[in-house]
């Protein structure tokens, strides 16, 4: 069994487009929105219908907040999945071609 | 071959995986509730659970009015009139509940006329208003008129007010005769700018007006109806022009923020040049894709300037916020099911919904855009009501 510290460094240095490094990405991609999310910042979305979400709040910060959030949440539901299926489809296919790319792991 | 099989395979995985999830994704946000033609769908209660509480709150109320009025005072007022004319489809829908929602929209009305009264015309209007007078002397603004005829007399479609009878009475006369003397037959909302939005909610009023009162305006609106065919239609798309001078010299041309709800009032006056308009709409700005719709805000044969109305409009989609809300309506008005569903699907995708203790509200939006909603979920009865000449 591999230390948990070996594991982190593997991850953290497999390529970006190997399906460890695709994995890894939707893993970030994932955690920034569940920050996003728990700061509260969804609620500065109201800036696309022309509000403001605190009006103490000066407006710039807020819409800075907002397209953080955006970015983070469509980045889950549209490239997360697209990542992690694409991480199967790629290893799938190594298995079943026999060829084997594993210093992209 | 084994090298170039190692740089194409991630490519093509790529490639076949969003081929896979994004005709899927509608799914995830795909609503599966079936609109009664009678009954509230359990997305309606929500959403009117949240502005019932902001009327019953009024810290809460005022939180959320200051939000929208820093940047669009209107908004506070049409917010207004989307709820009182929501609470009356509401009440039509559930009879049981009428007198609860009564309550809120006298409230409602009474406050707006009391700021109409205390504060003055320029209270609901953006800054711009006051840069020159007004071409009609006393200034009035149609936007004002227009909408609080159409809140007094829903509120008497569903039950007679005395109170009311001669604030209507008096809003309508004015409003005819202003009309009358602009060659397009329409009043200022702003100095020397007149909105199809303003003069069309104004001839839904008169026209429910002339059914709760008796009196007779048809020639007038036959007459409306007639030059704003002539003087209004936008030769590329035969769809209605958004705004105007006061002797019809066209401003902006047609738009998402305006023509949904325009054909929705039409409604009254002619429903086939309504469905026309409709469907007129839905070819020219609704777009569809992966289960996905919603508005663009202008034709591609008119592009206008991006104004408070149109909300953010997204790049390449040309998605507007302030068109998508209002096709709702459109949709809802005209009994387009699958239009309406898949534009509820994108709300439901890009609108950030928040959903706590059995109410809704959308992040994206605000309180007047919440409330356009509300009523795109609850429209139906009482402009078959009107349209019957029978309301009680």
């Amino acid at each position: 069994m591999k230390p948990k510290s070996s594991i982190v460094r593997g991850l953290l240095r497999a390529p970006v487009f190997s399906p460890t490094g695709m994995i890894l990405r939707a893993l970030l991609i994932v955690l920034s929105f569940a920050i996003c999310h728990a700061l509260g910042w969804r609620e500065h979305t109201t800036f696309i219908s022309g509000s403001q979400a605190d009006v103490v709040v000066d407006r710039s910060v807020s819409t800075l907040c907002a397209v953080a959030y955006m970015a983070a949440y469509f980045g889950s539901v549209l490239i997360v999945p697209v990542l992690l299926l694409a991480a199967i489809l790629i290893n799938l296919w190594d298995r079943v071609s026999g060829m084997n790319f594993k210093h992209e792991r | 071959m084994k090298s170039i099989v190692r740089y194409v395979r991630v490519p093509l995985a790529l490639i076949v995986s969003a081929a896979i999830w994004l005709p899927c994704l509608h799914f995830l946000f795909a609503s599966h509730t079936q609109r009664e033609q009678r009954s509230i769908t359990p997305q309606a209660e929500a959403l009117g659970g949240r502005h019932l509480e902001l009327w019953r709150n009024p810290e809460l109320r005022q939180l959320e009015l200051s939000r929208m009025r820093v940047s669009n005072a209107e908004w506070d007022f049409m917010g207004r009139t989307f709820i009182v004319l929501s609470l009356a489809e509401m009440s039509l829908r559930e009879p049981a509940r009428k007198f609860e929602h009564l309550r809120v929209m006298d409230d409602i009305i009474d406050e707006t006329l009391r700021l109409e009264r205390d504060e003055g015309l320029y209270f609901f209007l953006m800054p711009y208003a006051k840069a020159r007078p007004f071409l009609q002397q006393p200034a009035r603004s149609q936007f004002i008129d227009g909408e609080i005829a159409m809140m007094l007399a829903a509120r008497r479609v569903v039950e007679e007010k005395p109170a009311y009878v001669m604030p209507l009475t008096e809003r309508v006369n004015a409003m005819v005769s202003r009309m009358k003397q602009s060659p397009v037959l329409s009043a200022e909302s702003y100095p020397d700018e007149c909105w199809t939005f303003c003069n069309a909610i104004s001839v839904a009023a008169i026209k429910t007006a002339d059914v709760l009162d008796g009196t007779d305006h048809s020639a007038f609106l036959r007459e409306w109806l007639a030059v704003v065919r002539k003087k209004l239609v936008h030769p590329e798309t035969g769809l209605l022009v958004s705004s105007y001078t006061l002797d019809g010299q066209p401003l902006d041309g047609p738009e998402g923020s305006s023509i949904w709800l325009v054909a929705h009032c039409l409604r009254l006056l002619d429903e086939d040049f309504a469905r026309d308009q409709f469907l007129r709409a839905k070819k020219e700005l609704g777009r569809e894709m992966l289960g996905f719709a919603w508005s663009r805000e202008w034709p591609t044969s008119w592009r206008g300037p991006l104004d408070i109305d149109s909300g953010a409009v997204i790049p390449l989609l040309e998605a507007s916020a302030g068109g998508s809300g209002l096709a709702f309506v459109g949709a809802s008005s005209f009994g387009d099911r699958d239009y309406f569903s898949k534009l509820q699907t994108s709300l439901d995708f890009a609108a950030f919904p928040v959903q706590k203790q059995g109410r809704l509200r959308y992040c994206a939006s605000n309180q007047v855009g919440d409330a356009v909603l509300l009523y795109a979920e609850v429209l139906g009865p009482m402009w078959d009501k009107i349209k019957s000449g029978k309301l009680r």
